[in-house]
């Protein structure tokens, strides 16, 4: 068979435009990979809620750029004397092939060029491995496939920081209405109960605190001529939803469980601490030092009882030896009166006189027994009802003598079961309406020991002439009308007419219509609460 | 048209005028090959040696080995023009006074200028023309030399005193510079052994003729190259001036000049009769790099601070190399 130089030619070309298209594919599949990796990270941290075809299209980024990057390097010509002579060092051939190239091109029928081509003939049947793909293609390509490797495992495993994106997006479009819907945290601030129930969240389960964004202690006024989407409200108010519930109050039953096995641990170890400190002050009566007195004071504040938390700081402003060894003694007794008795049975009852130094002992045993912890709940739900009942009657006092009108009569059944009905067992209700805030209760009446968890707080505002008004609860797009009042100052008031046609307007499914309809009215309607 | 025999006949025609040389000249082979390579591609040869290495003696055996007519110009200060090209002088012939023309000894065809930097300039540039052209002009009248012609010249580096550094011009017409370096331990008592026992040196007889010259370098002329060297020679003396954007730092420091197109021409004609004289029908790249440092570290011109650093053209030579060689 002949040696066919032109098709060697021929051969050579398409072997290097191959090479040079791949080469460029795997350089460009490997920044592709990073840039389809950063560009996974950036979109879900920033939009969490992006459909997962962007984030495909994201992921295809090498897939493109190496295709598009192989056609661009087979598209090119090679400059052959320069490949040919590249080929020759290769094989060190002495350049014989692109002499032989040469000598063809110039058309010259000489005696060099047959030598030549007896030359080059040999050459032609191993000249490939003159000609192979760069090394560090190969090393792009195995970098280029982790990275996509990568991608994809991005692309379906959770992330840690889905929390702080959803603060991110909102932050960026929609401020204000995010702000003003988060503004509890000044309130719960100034409440005794619900730092207790912070610490004690803190303590037992981590939950990340996002109501202690700074960004959220200044919300900023709702204008009421302000709009937005209605499916940003929608967004904004499941996520208001989903964060109250995890973070201001117990709902389940498991958590109420949980926090009442928190302050039992701390009131045993305040109970332990005591009396470690009783003994070492028996042989030499000494004032408590710094640490100690922190120390007494965190245990108490753990415990969620405000009795405990005053009778503990008194005992740690006593100076007398003789008066602190008695307060150390009364505290031991009131936490665990069995300490006193060591032969005495631990109580299963509710006769002792303090409802809260109850709590301990039974958590404990509740812990341990299923049917013990069921009528722990009970009795829980049963004195949080009490409470509420107290508390709208409270209210109901407090509203008939400012408008002088017997409509609040009306309201105290209505506003204390739907108290009863979330605390004894609607915690997706209470959710729903945002948790503790809806309770409206009275600032006065402060933390109870009783109230696991829940955190009373006074409502910022009225709606109407009866409602109570949450600022909190309304977002940006709700139609808000100001009533001027009689006495001369001003109310707002949802207006229900304006919102049926918003919502009517927008291409919205019936549930999810009558979901913000409902819950408008619940927050906003007198029987309801506020 | 150049035949597989024609092809063959004059590569052992060189191969036997290079063993004939070698023959007499010992430790040189590489200096011999420079002055056949000059010979192949019509050019001169300088070469730069301490006295005593053999240079003159090379030149003779070469001369004796190819049967051509030689002359020998021993340069001195005092050397005019005429002394070299010849004059024309008053003769009487049949009763009548007439000038006549008196040959010089630049009418040969391998010419020895030996010492050539002790001449002044003036003298040394009435070699020019011979060089260059294979011309002799005296008077009015032209006279062309007989080919092969080479000029061989030698000059001693060291000894600088009452010596006149050649012409830039001049210099480039010498196709090769070859530096003729002090024989080793072996060459040397070899070299003691030939001279002083038996008959002493004995030049060696022609084994080739003026034509086997002649059709040798037709051949080399015809020695294809590919054009992707051609390109490589022509960045490689690109990239000894220092204003090109493919020369090295060195060279753009050092060097207030580079090689001229006659070097490109003479790394091109060079590499030719190197892979001619290796029996390879092509130029390859290690022809070029044989040639490369001969052909041009003559024609680099370093500049003031060059000179003062005492920067050597070879230095720059391998920095050219090196990085040319790379891209």
């Amino acid at each position: 068979m002949q040696f066919n130089f032109s098709r060697f030619l021929l051969n050579i070309e398409h072997r290097d435009r191959r090479f040079r298209g791949l080469s460029l594919a795997c350089r460009l599949l490997f920044y592709g990979s990073l840039a389809s990796i950063t560009a996974i990270l950036v979109l879900r941290w920033l939009i969490p809620s992006l459909n997962r075809g962007t984030l495909l299209l994201a992921f295809l980024i090498p897939a493109f750029l190496a295709s598009a990057a192989f056609i661009l390097g087979w598209w090119k010509r090679p400059d052959l004397p320069r490949l040919l002579l590249n080929l020759d060092d290769e094989l060190k051939s002495g350049a014989r092939i692109s002499s032989l190239y040469e000598e063809r091109l110039r058309g010259h029928d000489s005696f060099f060029r047959k030598r030549l081509e007896r030359l080059v003939e040999p050459l032609a049947a191993d000249w490939k491995r003159g000609l192979r793909l760069p090394r560090h293609t190969l090393r792009f390509l195995s970098a280029g496939l982790s990275g996509i490797l990568i991608a994809g495992i991005l692309l379906f495993v959770p992330l840690p920081f889905p929390q702080a994106a959803s603060m991110v997006a909102p932050a960026q479009s929609e401020t204000s209405a995010t702000q003003g819907v988060r503004s509890t945290a000044p309130d719960r601030e100034g409440s005794a109960a619900s730092d207790d129930t912070a610490v004690a969240l803190e303590t037992h389960e981590q939950v990340p605190d996002s109501s202690s964004d700074p960004s959220d202690e200044d919300p900023l006024p709702l204008s009421p001529n302000e709009e937005l989407s209605l499916e940003s409200v929608l967004e904004e108010l499941s996520s208001l939803s989903r964060g109250q519930a995890q973070v201001t109050a117990p709902t389940t039953s498991d958590e109420l469980l949980n926090l009442a096995n928190v302050q039992d641990q701390a009131k045993q170890a305040l109970s332990d601490m005591l009396q470690d400190l009783q003994e070492q002050m028996e042989g030499s009566p000494r004032p408590l030092t710094q640490e100690e007195s922190a120390g007494i004071q965190e245990l108490a504040a753990q415990t969620g009882d405000s009795s405990l938390e005053q009778a503990t700081r008194d005992l740690t402003e006593e100076t007398d030896p003789a008066e602190m060894d008695e307060k150390m003694q009364d505290l031991i007794d009131e936490m665990d009166p069995s300490a006193s008795d060591p032969g005495a049975v631990p109580e299963t009852n509710d006769d002792t006189e303090d409802g809260s130094s109850q709590d301990a002992p039974r958590s404990t045993e509740i812990s341990g027994d299923e049917e013990a912890g069921q009528k722990f709940l009970e009795q829980t739900a049963q004195r949080m009802e009490e409470q509420a009942n107290a508390e709208s009657q409270q209210e109901g006092q407090t509203q008939q003598a400012a408008s002088q009108t017997d409509q609040d009569e009306s309201k105290e059944p209505g506003e204390a079961g739907a108290a009863e009905a979330r605390m004894a067992g609607e915690p997706d209700d209470l959710a729903q309406v945002g948790g503790e805030d809806g309770l409206g209760g009275n600032p006065s009446d402060g933390p109870q020991p009783g109230d696991v968890g829940f955190i009373q707080e006074e409502a910022p505002s009225t709606i109407g002439e009866e409602g109570d008004f949450v600022d909190e609860f309304v977002t940006k797009g709700v139609p808000i009308e100001m009533v001027p009042l009689q006495n001369g100052g001003s109310t707002r008031f949802v207006n229900f007419e304006q919102m049926d046609s918003i919502l009517q307007g927008r291409d919205l499914p019936e549930e999810a219509q009558a979901s913000i309809r409902r819950y408008f009215e619940l927050i906003t309607q007198p029987e309801g609460g506020s | 048209m150049i035949s597989e025999q024609d092809f063959q006949a004059a590569t052992a025609t060189f191969e036997r005028l290079r063993s004939s040389i070698a023959e007499v000249i010992v430790g040189h082979d590489a200096v011999v090959r420079f002055a056949l390579i000059s010979l192949l591609c019509k050019g001169n040869v300088l070469f730069e040696g301490v006295p005593g290495l053999g240079k003159t003696l090379l030149v003779r055996t070469l001369a004796s080995a190819l049967g051509l007519k030689f002359s020998r110009i021993q340069f001195t200060p005092d050397l005019m023009p005429a002394d070299i090209v010849g004059t024309d002088i008053l003769t009487e012939e049949d009763g009548q006074r007439k000038f006549s023309f008196a040959a010089g000894p630049v009418f040969a065809n391998v010419v020895l200028a030996d010492e050539i930097n002790r001449a002044t300039p003036k003298t040394q540039s009435a070699l020019l023309e011979a060089m260059a052209e294979r011309t002799v002009t005296v008077g009015a009248k032209t006279y062309t030399l007989e080919e092969p012609y080479i000029v061989l010249a030698t000059q001693n580096p060291i000894e600088m005193e009452g010596t006149y550094p050649l012409p830039e011009a001049q210099i480039d017409r010498f196709l090769l510079k070859a530096k003729v370096s002090f024989p080793s331990l072996e060459a040397l008592i070899q070299i003691t052994e030939r001279t002083t026992e038996g008959r002493g040196i004995q030049l060696p007889e022609p084994t080739a003729t003026a034509a086997d010259i002649l059709t040798a370098r037709e051949i080399v002329r015809a020695l294809p190259i590919a054009a992707s060297l051609r390109e490589y020679v022509a960045r490689l003396v690109l990239a000894t001036h220092p204003e090109s954007e493919y020369s090295p730092a060195q060279v753009k420091e050092y060097v207030e000049y580079g090689g001229s197109p006659r070097a490109a021409i003479a790394l091109v004609m060079g590499a030719k009769a190197h892979a001619f004289l290796d029996g390879e029908v092509n130029v390859r790249r290690e022809d070029i790099e044989a040639v490369f440092r001969p052909a041009l570290t003559h024609r680099l011109v370093l500049n003031f601070r060059g000179e003062a650093e005492g920067i050597s053209t070879d230095t720059l030579l391998d920095e050219v190399w090196n990085k040319t060689a790379t891209t």
